[in-house]
């Protein structure tokens, strides 16, 4: 019995002919079955240790990154956010997301055929596993998780923009809706072979359009929208532990190298470079804010070399299996300075509370990243090669429609249960208000 | 005089007037209105405490004396200035209205 299999493919498997699939369900939305010998074990083991990393990138370190930054009454708010994100995001990825994202469908989104993982199968007897075409080597299994851990940090970093003031209801609800019509559609578009801005020759090697700009134009909108915190511009709104948003931004350097080597598919040459190209970027953005913080304000700050390392990452994701050393360390330090800008004199220009600048460090951070692959990519490490206007299109269509499909969820979801905490709750703090916990 | 450095005598000024008169500024208000700016200068001076008539005097010194040779001081001599200025001098505007 091969429930998950469509009836053709399975009568191919049980006849011997299973590798005929390789090429008769390419085509199609149907998965790619393959005998076992063609997995590769290195490519596999550094994938599953890609996975990990990526998801310690959210859990715990993104979770512990914001949580540092917010007040001491919405520290476990902030916390249980994470968590819920990556529960219900881990849910709705293998109903229908990944089905969304990664199937052909049409160049605007993938197809149904494949909810609940249809078609993603390991038959041990028969030594044939079903793969995707986009990681050849690798069983599926391993595939669908991989992407997964960039389906739930992608959400969760837009936490950060309305942090102390949505209803717990509200976020999962919005969440929701976001994963699957703003996230899906997107990483469909640039990701699988068939979408649209992917056909234009868009680059976005590990989601710095999918992930960043995607989560930064959405989480603008969400600051825009849920309004300012009360007694924003007016008091002080001191960070819980910025300890903790330190620890939270070396472990997310480190999972980084998950994020971005991990997107070469392979543990390879290429992978290499990435990881190579992810640490010097972090290195050149920690010292490009501080420098510009220095120089600006007379003293550079811990949180600023954490935002910078961040940001220096953030712009490297989509560059990170194209560009050489030098086009790193100079991608790292403009990501920097612009991030800089992007929290400090660009967020009064714009007047929106971004609490833990959302906008400011993952969407600047992605569209220099975005623009400059388009400047630094070279034919002789990715294959291919970039248009900065290609580039331009597809970072400009993304933040396009993450703004107005996230301003569209996010009024109705303000007409079904309400965005926003009352306002005693919200003095009272989310920890008390919409968990019945406090830290002492 | 650059707009952070307003608005860290301005948020100076805010804490000043909360502690001692107890009553809420709006520190951005009082750099971009200059209306308002003087009415809350009007209502600081009303409190004897010196430390309050410092801050109130750093503040209108800052928002109303020579702002246009303030405005177009050399990119050199701006970046010594932050660099020779004590960490006191924003630590009062740190946090509001912004993070980093």
């Amino acid at each position: 019995m091969l429930p998950r299999l469509p009836a053709f493919a399975a009568v191919l498997l049980r006849t011997g002919l299973a590798p005929v699939l390789v090429f008769s369900t390419a085509q199609a939305s149907g998965p790619v079955v393959v005998p076992a010998s063609q997995i590769s074990a290195g490519d596999t083991a550094w994938l599953m240790m890609a996975t990990a990393l990526v998801l310690l990138m959210t859990l715990p370190g993104l979770a512990l990154f914001y949580a540092g930054m917010v007040r001491k009454k919405n520290v476990l708010a902030t916390l249980s956010q994470a968590v819920a994100i990556c529960a219900l995001v881990s849910v709705l990825w293998v109903v229908v997301g990944y089905s969304l994202a990664f199937t052909p469908g049409s160049p605007w989104l993938g197809s149904l055929d494949r909810w609940m993982l249809e078609g993603l199968i390991y038959f041990k007897e028969a030594g044939q596993l079903s793969v995707h075409p986009l990681m050849p080597t690798v069983p599926e299994s391993v595939f669908a998780l991989f992407q997964l851990t960039f389906a739930i940090i992608t959400p969760a970093l837009i936490c950060g923009a309305f942090a102390e003031r949505m209803r717990f209801s509200a976020l999962l609800c919005f969440m929701t809706l976001w994963s699957l019509l703003v996230y899906a559609p997107v990483a469909h578009w640039v990701w699988e072979p068939g979408g649209w801005l992917a056909g234009m020759g868009a680059l976005d090697f590990a989601g710095g359009t999918v992930v960043h700009i995607n989560a930064g134009a959405a989480g603008l909108m969400a600051a825009y929208m849920l309004g300012r915190r009360q007694g924003w511009g007016q008091e002080a709104f001191i960070p819980h532990n910025l300890g903790l948003t330190m620890v939270g931004a070396a472990l997310l350097w480190v999972g980084w190298f998950g994020f971005n080597a991990g997107s070469a598919g392979a543990a390879d040459g290429r992978a290499g470079m990435a990881l190579l190209v992810t640490h010097l970027a972090a290195a050149t953005g920690a010292l490009g804010w501080m420098l510009a913080e220095w120089l600006v304000r007379g003293r550079p700050s811990m949180l600023g070399l954490c935002s910078g390392a961040v940001a220096g990452l953030v712009a490297i994701t989509p560059a990170s299996g194209f560009v050489a050393v030098n086009g790193a360390l100079l991608i790292g330090l403009a990501a920097g300075v612009a991030c800089y800008w992007g929290a400090t004199g660009l967020k009064r220009l714009l007047g929106a509370d971004d609490s833990l600048d959302v906008w400011g460090v993952h969407g600047i951070g992605g569209l220099v990243g975005a623009l400059l692959t388009g400047v630094f990519a070279r034919k002789e490490i990715g294959g291919v090669t970039a248009d900065l206007a290609t580039q331009a299109i597809a970072a400009g269509a993304v933040f396009a429609y993450s703004l107005l499909a996230s301003a569209i969820i996010l009024k109705l979801v303000d007409l079904i249960v309400g965005l926003r905490v009352p306002e005693d709750e919200e003095l009272l703090g989310l920890d008390l208000s919409q968990h019945g916990e406090r830290l002492d | 005089m650059t707009h952070n450095e307003l608005l860290a005598l301005a948020a100076h000024l805010h804490v000043m007037i909360r502690r001692k008169i107890g009553r809420i500024t709006d520190p951005e208000w009082m750099v971009s209105n200059p209306d308002y700016a003087r009415e809350i200068i009007r209502l600081a001076r009303g409190d004897s405490s010196a430390e309050l008539a410092e801050a109130v005097n750093r503040f209108e010194q800052a928002l109303f004396s020579q702002p246009k040779t303030m405005a177009h001081k050399p990119l050199l001599e701006q970046i010594k200035e932050n660099l020779a200025r004590p960490a006191a001098a924003d630590a009062s505007s740190r946090y509001i209205g912004h993070l980093r």
